[in-house]
C-alpha cells in the first residue's frame, strides 16, 4: 500500500492536520497557531484552546487533503493525537477523528504526542534508521530516551519538575518579555553575555540523565529580586542570555553524556525548544569533539504538528495496532512500547 | 429525508434515525461515569445497524448545540462535523432547550426546560405555545433559580417544566402553584429524535446547512475570560 495517512494533532495550542505517504513524505501540513488568542492570559487558556480547535479543526482538515491532492478513497487511516496534553483539546481531535474514521470505514490509529516529536526526525531525514538517542524538549517535556526500534524505546531520564520550555516561559514572563517565552528570550538573549551571571545547572541526584529546571528558574527570581531592592538596573538581555546558557549547557551535556554510556553515536533533538539556536550552536560545538553526528527538523517539524503524527500512525497501523471507536484522549498518556 | 442526530449537551448520550415524521431508531445511554468520547460512536453504530441503515444513506447531519456541558457540546459537534466533511452532507445545529421542549407543545401553555449549567447555575428559555407551534419568548439564559424565580413571575398561563434540574428550580416551580406541571423523569432526559426533527425542518429551510466551522451555543464565556475582563474593567473603568 501507498500508506496514505491523514493526521490530526490539537493537543496544546496549534490546530494541525497533515497528509503523510510511507510514514516519510510529506505531502501537507497545515499549522494554525492560536499563539494570539492566549497570549492576552500569558499562556495556553485551556477551554480557549478547546474552542479554537474545535472552530478550525474542519477546514484544516480540508486544507491538508486539498493540498496533498488527495480524496477520501485513496487514504489508507487515519491517525491522531491522544495524549499527552489538554484533555479538552486532545478531545476535539480525537473526536473529529474517530467520526471521519467511522464514516470512510478507515483503521483509526491513536498516536502519543511524545513520539510523534521523535518521528518528525524520520520526516526531515528519510535515511534515519533507529537505533538512535532523542531528546525531547519542549514546553511540556523534557525526555531523554533510547530508540532502539520503531516503537521500542528506553527512557534514560526526564525532567523532575519544569519542562525547559516552560522555564523559558516562567523567566519570559519575570522580565517582561511576554509570551511564548522561548523565542522571545532567544531574540533578546543575542544582546546579552551568556557569562554574566553564574545561574546554577542543577544535578538531579542518583539520576544521571534526569532533569531540572525549577531551580534556574528561582534563582533568576532570586536575582532580580536582588536587584530591585538594591535599585540597580536589570540588564535584561545579560539575565535572559545566562539564563538560555544555563539550561542549553544541561541538556547539552546530559545528552552527549548519555549518548556516550549508551554507546550510541546518533542524536535525534525534537519538540519547540529543538529550535532554539543556542542549543543547536552549542550541541555543534560539543558533538563534534564527542565524536556524535545530532541531528534537527526544520523549525516547522519541531512546533507541534500533524506530519509527525501521520508518520507514527503509518508504522503503528503497519504492525496492525489500531483503535476502536471508543478511543479516548489521555491526558497524561506515558510513552510505552509498542514495537 | 433520512436525518442522524446526536445529542451529548448532558450527561445524555443520545443518537437518533428520522425518516419525514417517522422514529426510525434511538438509544438514550444516561451513565454519567463513561465518558461521551467512549460512548457516542458505539452508541451511534448500534442504532444505524439495528435500523439496517448504511451511514452513507444519511441525508443530514443535526448536532444539539447547546447550552449544556462545554466538552459534551464539543463532542457531539465535534463527532457532526468529523461526519458531516467526510460523508460531504449537511450539517445542522439544533438548541439543545429548543430540543428538550419541543415534545410539549400545548396551545396556550409555556414550555420551561430547565437543564443544570453547574456552580449555581441553570440554562433555561421560555417558550409558549402558539397555533404554528413552539414560539420562543426569551434568549438562552444562564441564571440562578432565584433569577429563575424572577423570569416567571407575573405569568398566568400554566408552566410545564422539564430537564435535568427541575429538582434545582423547586422554588420557582412551588411560586407557579396549580399551574405547575411536571415532565415525568423519564421523559426529562434530552432525546437525539427530537433534535432530528428540529433539524430535518432546519434543513428544509436550509438545504446547505452551517458551515463546518460553527460554533457550540456555549452561552457563558469560559472563566479565563471573565476574570480578564473583570481585570481591564477595574483598571480600565475610572477612566470611562
Ligand atoms: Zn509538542
Amino acid at each position: 500500500m501507498a500508506g496514505l495517512l491523514l493526521g490530526i494533532e490539537t493537543s496544546c495550542d496549534e490546530t494541525a492536520a497533515a497528509v503523510v505517504a510511507g510514514g516519510r513524505r510529506i505531502l501537507s501540513n497545515i499549522i494554525s497557531s492560536q499563539v494570539e488568542l492566549h497570549q492576552p492570559f500569558g499562556g495556553v487558556v485551556p477551554e480557549l484552546a478547546s474552542r479554537k480547535h474545535l472552530e478550525n479543526i474542519s477546514p484544516i482538515v480540508q486544507e491538508a487533503m486539498k493540498a496533498a491532492g488527495v480524496t477520501w478513497e485513496e487514504l489508507d487511516g487515519i491517525a491522531v493525537t491522544r495524549g499527552p496534553g489538554l484533555v479538552g483539546a486532545l478531545l476535539v481531535g480525537v473526536t473529529v477523528a474517530k467520526a471521519i474514521a467511522f464514516a470512510r470505514r478507515l483503521p483509526l490509529v491513536g498516536v502519543n504526542h511524545l513520539e510523534g516529536h521523535i518521528y518528525s526526525n524520520f520526516l526531515a531525514h528519510p535515511w534515519l534508521e533507529p537505533p538512535f538517542l532523542a531528546l525531547v524538549v519542549s514546553g511540556g517535556h523534557t525526555d531523554l530516551l533510547q530508540v532502539l526500534d520503531y516503537g521500542r524505546y528506553r527512557l534514560l531520564g526526564q525532567t523532575r519538575d519544569d519542562a525547559a520550555g516552560e522555564a523559558f516561559d516562567k523567566v519570559a514572563r519575570v522580565l517582561g518579555l511576554g509570551y511564548p517565552g522561548g523565542p522571545r528570550i532567544e531574540a533578546v538573549a543575542r544582546e546579552g553575555n551568556p557569562e554574566a551571571i553564574a545561574f546554577p545547572r542543577a544535578v538531579v541526584k542518583d539520576a544521571p540523565f534526569a532533569f531540572s529546571f525549577s531551580g534556574v528558574k528561582t534563582a533568576v527570581l532570586n536575582y532580580l529580586n536582588r536587584c530591585r531592592q538594591r535599585g540597580e538596573t536589570i540588564a535584561v538581555a545579560d539575565v535572559a542570555a545566562s539564563f538560555q546558557a544555563a539550561v542549553v549547557e544541561v541538556l547539552v551535556e546530559r545528552t552527549l553524556a548519555a549518548a556516550a554510556a549508551c554507546g550510541v553515536d546518533r542524536v535525534a533533538v525534537c519538540g519547540g525548544v529543538a529550535a532554539n539556536s543556542a542549543l543547536r550552536s552549542l550541541f555543534q560545538a560539543r558533538s563534534a569533539e564527542a565524536g556524535i553526528e545530532v541531528l534537527y527538523p526544520p523549525p516547522v517539524l519541531c512546533t507541534d504538528n500533524a506530519a509527525m503524527i501521520a508518520s507514527v500512525g503509518y508504522y503503528r497501523l503497519q504492525a496492525g495496532h489500531t483503535a476502536s471507536l471508543d478511543l479516548n484522549a489521555v491526558a497524561s498518556l506515558p510513552l510505552a512500547s509498542w514495537g | 429525508m433520512l436525518i442522524l442526530a446526536v445529542d451529548t449537551a448532558t450527561t445524555v448520550a443520545s443518537v437518533a434515525l428520522v425518516e419525514g415524521e417517522r422514529l426510525v431508531a434511538e438509544e438514550v445511554l444516561n451513565i454519567p461515569q463513561r465518558t461521551h468520547s467512549e460512548r457516542l460512536l458505539p452508541v451511534m453504530a448500534r442504532v444505524l445497524a439495528g435500523a439496517g441503515v448504511e451511514i452513507e444513506e444519511v441525508d443530514g447531519i443535526a448536532v444539539s448545540a447547546g447550552p449544556g456541558s462545554f466538552t459534551g457540546l464539543r463532542i457531539g459537534l465535534g463527532t457532526g462535523k468529523g461526519l458531516a466533511q467526510a460523508l460531504d452532507k449537511p450539517l445542522v445545529t439544533v438548541p439543545t432547550l429548543d430540543a428538550l421542549a419541543y415534545n410539549y407543545f400545548f396551545p396556550g401553555a409555556l414550555v420551561c426546560p430547565l437543564l443544570d449549567a453547574k456552580q449555581g447555575y441553570i440554562y433555561t428559555a421560555l417558550y409558549r405555545g402558539e397555533e404554528a407551534g413552539l414560539e420562543r419568548l426569551t434568549d438562552y439564559l444562564a441564571l440562578t433559580p432565584a433569577e429563575l424565580t424572577g423570569l416567571l413571575a407575573g405569568r398566568e398561563e400554566p408552566v410545564i417544566f422539564s430537564g435535568d434540574a427541575i429538582g434545582l428550580c423547586g422554588e420557582a416551580v412551588a411560586k407557579t402553584g396549580a399551574r405547575a406541571f411536571l415532565v415525568p423523569a423519564a421523559s426529562r432526559l434530552p432525546r437525539a429524535s427530537s433534535v432530528a426533527f428540529l433539524g430535518r425542518r432546519a434543513l428544509e429551510e436550509n438545504p446547505g446547512g452551517v458551515p463546518l466551522t460553527v460554533e457550540p451555543l456555549y452561552v457563558r464565556k469560559s472563566a479565563a475570560e471573565i476574570n480578564l475582563e473583570k481585570k481591564e474593567s477595574d483598571s480600565g473603568g475610572g477612566n470611562g
